[in-house]
């Protein structure tokens, strides 16, 4: 076995966590190793993101015109994210669906953004205005084309954030994600 | 603005008789922001007079605990909710779905299964009641609602 067989042979510079990467191609599926911790963090987000779609069946990026569409979900469709509690993610990663019904089985609106997700509970808090002694320990994210509906959404977010609702269950839920305190 | 009432009290009634349903109806409640439906939660079974009742500090114990299950739905406080309660009886068919949804889903709490097990709402058409909360507090808030029999029991 060549052992830098993946990153095309220089781990220095690369990741290659699916062993993509190739001179051939222009190296386009080869992740960058950054000394920038900011970087870094991205890179590890990017990972986890892609491990939650891998373990939900969706599209593994770089994985060719064949396997484009695995399951429900296109690759490079738009995402939409959602900050949710420990007892949600659990029914989630359950069922891989957002529920618009609380635990009264009570209908509820559901919020979520199409920002940039943030791996930080705090600065979740921060950017969508949620109670500090609600902070959020997951995030998950979804396709927002199985959105079925839009409804005003209740509450106010940071200026530089933007949020959307829904009445309607979000099928084709990704496995939730754990947030860093 | 919402000044909750310390206690909030159902009744339902026979739309054709007039008189109490009895026991073991499933009674909801919604409250509403800018026309809205925000909070939504279960008020509980009636009793054999038809009387179901939950008090205010019920009210904001489960609400509190639903802002701590969905930190991003539930960012406005109670006080700032519009004056109004609608109260609910969901029936027939609509019930059956959400019995089958209750017992299906792990998160639902035993309590609650219990009581979509026990409800006799199926047998009954749905039915919702508005009521305005006044303004100044007071005590209880009393609603009488009038709902249809789609079948005998």
């Amino acid at each position: 076995m060549n052992a830098y067989g993946f990153g095309s042979g220089d781990p220095i510079s690369f990741t290659d966590p699916f062993g993509l990467c190739s001179k051939e191609d222009g190296y386009k599926d080869c992740c960058h190793l950054s000394s920038s911790p900011d970087d870094a963090a991205m890179v590890y987000m990017s990972l986890l993101f892609e491990l939650g779609d891998a373990m939900n069946g969706a599209s593994v990026p770089g994985d060719g015109a064949a396997g484009a569409l695995v399951g429900e979900v296109a690759q490079g469709e738009a995402l939409g994210t959602r900050y949710v509690s420990k007892g949600e993610a659990d029914e989630i990663a359950d069922t891989h669906t957002i529920p618009a019904t609380n635990a009264a089985k009570q209908p509820k609106i559901i919020h979520y953004t199409t920002d940039e997700p943030t791996m930080s509970a705090q600065e979740a808090l921060e950017k969508y205005n949620l109670r500090p002694e609600d902070k959020p320990t997951h995030l998950v994210r979804f396709p927002l084309r199985n959105v079925q509906d839009k409804v005003n959404p209740l509450g106010t977010v940071r200026a530089d954030a933007t949020q959307v609702a829904t009445s309607k269950p979000i099928p084709g839920a990704h496995t939730p994600i754990p947030l860093q305190a | 603005m919402l000044t909750l009432p310390n206690r909030i009290q159902a009744t339902v009634v026979d739309k054709t008789t007039g008189s109490p349903l009895g026991a073991d109806i499933l009674v909801a409640f919604r409250l509403l922001v800018g026309g809205q439906v925000y909070y939504a939660d279960l008020m509980g079974l009636t009793d054999k007079d038809g009387n179901v009742a939950l008090t205010r500090e019920q009210l904001e114990r489960q609400f509190r605990a639903n802002q701590k299950a969905f930190p991003m739905d539930y960012r406005i406080p109670l006080a700032d909710c519009d004056p109004t309660l609608r109260i609910v009886v969901t029936g027939g068919a609509e019930f059956e779905e959400l019995r089958r949804q209750a017992v299906d889903t792990r998160w639902v709490a035993p309590e609650v299964r219990v009581m979509y097990n026990r409800a006799l709402n199926a047998y009954l058409d749905t039915t919702t009641q508005q009521a305005d909360v006044p303004m100044l507090p007071t005590d209880a808030l009393r609603i009488a609602m009038l709902v249809e029999r789609l079948r005998p029991e």
